[in-house]
């Protein structure tokens, strides 16, 4: 089997797994008081997790802690969200703004697109 | 839930079309998505993969961001019932956005929102990918359409409405901080992971507590 489909179904696997995995933990304690713990945490997981998706997608670059054209984009994001923009529009403003911030750079700098 | 499948659908595109440039068939491509239907643990697979990563490293990077997954379908969990197999495929329908749309604060996850918006992201994130890895090329680097800031601008909407309540705010606030100060010094996907338990560590000690976090 050639390597990228060893990755394709690797990927798949472990997220299959992880995902079934949560479904079945509260089966197999079969305890309230696991409903209840879950019922607790989970006000929190939310935005919590929703936080540090955004934080990683717009400020990180693999390892490394970066400022990009991403941050023009989140900006314009949560102005558009202040605004009360329709949902699909602050989308659109978002890749667009981001899509101009990096060609304005990228002229500037006279860096490779 | 359309601008859900609008973002899901670019994204999906994205990942066909950079796929491709990391080396994937196009059968390859949608097979992961079918089989994954998870964005960040594709494009983390792909870009470890792309790098010249290793096996390990792949299963690395796609455990550590998968493995929130394992905490929102327990959570999600008391919805999910059914014989073994309904929860081994309902499980599959709790991703990021479908969690967080379903979640009703004070009555938990919403079954039927879970699975209607599961199949609906389904069939629209393998689809978009079969369109990006086949046709792709047509539109160059989805980075030049700013398509990276999607993600992030969907999960900030998906966010907001959320944050009018006090310990979801400094919840955010903390973890986001946390984040940031871990992206450096731990490998991809595992800010995500901390962030998760972070997250979690403040509504045990919140809940104990019975008190307001301090700010």
């Amino acid at each position: 089997m050639s390597r990228t489909w060893t990755v394709t179904l690797l990927t798949g696997a472990i997220s299959i797994s992880l995902k079934a995995l949560g479904a079945f933990l509260p089966a197999l304690s079969e305890s309230a008081r696991f409903a209840v713990f879950m019922r607790r945490i989970t006000p929190f997981l939310l935005p919590g997790m929703l936080s540090a998706l955004i934080v990683v997608q717009t400020f990180s670059d693999a390892h490394d802690l970066v400022i990009d054209a991403r941050v023009v984009g989140l900006i314009a994001t949560v102005l558009a969200i202040r605004f009360r923009s329709p949902v699909s529009l602050t989308l659109i403003v978002a890749a667009v703004t981001t899509a101009a911030a990096r060609a304005i750079y990228h002229h500037l700098t006279g860096g490779v697109a | 839930m359309a601008p859900l499948t609008v973002a899901i659908g670019t994204v999906g595109i994205a990942f066909g079309y950079l796929a491709r440039q990391a080396g994937l068939s196009a059968a390859a491509a949608i097979t992961m998505s079918a089989t994954t239907f998870a964005g960040s643990a594709q494009f983390a697979a792909i870009s470890v993969l792309g790098g010249g990563g290793s096996l390990l490293a792949v299963a690395t990077a796609v455990a550590a961001l998968a493995m929130r997954n394992t905490a929102m379908s327990a959570t999600a969990a008391p919805s999910l019932s059914g014989r073994w197999w309904q929860r081994l495929l309902l499980s599959q329908c709790v991703v990021d956005e479908t969690w967080a749309i379903a979640f009703v604060p004070g009555r938990g996850f919403d079954r039927e929102i879970l699975i209607g918006a599961g199949l609906m992201l389904y069939v629209v994130h393998v689809s978009a990918t079969a369109l990006g890895a086949l046709f792709g090329n047509f539109l160059g680097s989805p980075q030049r359409w700013g398509v990276d800031a999607m993600s992030p601008a969907l999960f900030t909407l998906l966010l907001t409405p959320r944050l009018g309540d006090h310990e979801a705010r400094v919840t955010a606030v903390v973890v986001a901080a946390g984040v940031i100060a871990a992206v450096s010094f731990v490998p991809p996907g595992v800010p995500i992971l901390l962030g998760v338990v972070l997250a979690a560590i403040i509504g045990v000690t919140a809940s104990r507590s019975r008190q307001p976090v301090a700010e």
